[in-house]
């Protein structure tokens, strides 16, 4: 299915998954150029061990920097961070409306939990890029941090760059919140590889977009960081530095 | 080196990144591109990996102690 313009996730219904969880429900993205499907970007990621796939936000603009929010393995993966990264604002395949941002090692950021590692070090799986504040894109995702009741009734909304379909086209999928814990939710979405750091969003009271967790996981349920205060804390700490 | 251990995370770039759990420890083990994965005697794709499939990894260790996975065998029917 090919659709310029998609409902909320809440708005279908939904019967089998697979990771891809049962049916397939995974609808493409051609007009990436609209909200809100604008704030996801693809990644292209140049690790000493060879390129790689992710996706990214923007969650925060300051003086100094637009903040990129993405997990933390798509910027720092066995003991040191990407090379660099090529991050390409609402990309469909060749299309590249906000061209493409070279983002060096040296502005990529991860918590310290995640740089710790450990076997809790998925809870803390998150990452940034910064490129310069001046830099042309079409806004911000704002983040929101939910309680545990209200994310327990969620639908959530993903879009990435999933790598089992045409080269950096976008896709959308959906599903319900089946878990959620201090710092994560799962999630039944029909997700892939090249997904991880791509936006899970929902609409507030006011019909606003924002997100609240970034994906990284797959399986059945799926997996992502819960944006909240210390998470965020962080985020706000890497967009002054 | 070879790794044998149970599979508890799937991170999602591309190609994938795990989260494996051997006798001893967790271990970061990143597939690349030329990676080979196999179940029952037949190559599958390595997005047919997921969270509690014990796998046999032969690969190249890093300095941090992940591996670089060069092969990947399911061992358990999962």
């Amino acid at each position: 299915m090919t659709e310029g313009f998609l409902p909320g996730a809440d708005t279908l219904s939904y019967g089998l998954f697979e990771t891809v969880c049962g049916n397939d429900t995974r609808v493409q993205v051609t007009q990436t150029n609209t909200a809100p499907y604008h704030f996801a970007a693809h990644l292209r990621i140049s690790f000493n061990e060879g390129d790689y796939v992710g996706s990214a936000f923007p969650i925060i603009r300051s003086d100094k920097h637009i903040v990129f929010a993405t997990s933390g393995h798509c910027v720092y993966a066995n003991g040191r961070f990407a090379n660099s990264i090529q991050l390409s604002v609402a990309r469909n395949a060749a299309e590249k409306p906000f061209g493409t941002f070279v983002v060096n090692g040296s502005e990529l950021r991860t918590s310290a939990g995640w740089k710790a590692g450990g076997n809790q070090r998925e809870q803390f799986d998150y990452g940034a890029l910064l490129i310069s504040a001046d830099s042309e894109i079409a806004g911000i995702l704002e983040p929101m941090i939910m309680s545990d009741d209200d994310l327990e009734n969620l639908v959530i909304n993903d879009c990435g760059y999933p790598a089992d379909k045409p080269y950096a086209t976008m896709w959308w999928c959906g599903g319900p919140v089946t878990g959620v814990e201090p710092r994560m939710i799962r999630y039944m979405a029909d997700t892939y590889g090249g997904q991880s750091g791509s936006p899970i969003y929902t609409w507030n009271k006011d019909n606003e977009l924002r997100a609240v967790a970034i994906h990284g996981y797959g399986g059945c349920p799926n997996g992502a960081v819960r944006f909240i205060q210390a998470v965020y804390d962080d985020f706000l700490a890497w967009a002054e530095s | 080196m070879e790794l044998e251990g149970e599979i508890v995370n799937v991170m999602e770039t591309w190609p994938l990144q795990l989260t494996v759990a051997s006798a001893e420890k967790q271990i970061h083990v990143s597939l690349t591109l030329d990676t080979t994965v196999t179940k029952n005697g037949a190559e599958i794709n390595a997005s047919q990996l997921s969270p509690n499939q014990t796998v046999r990894i032969r690969g190249k260790q890093v300095a941090s102690g992940g591996v670089i996975a060069a092969e990947i065998v399911v061992t358990n029917a999962t």
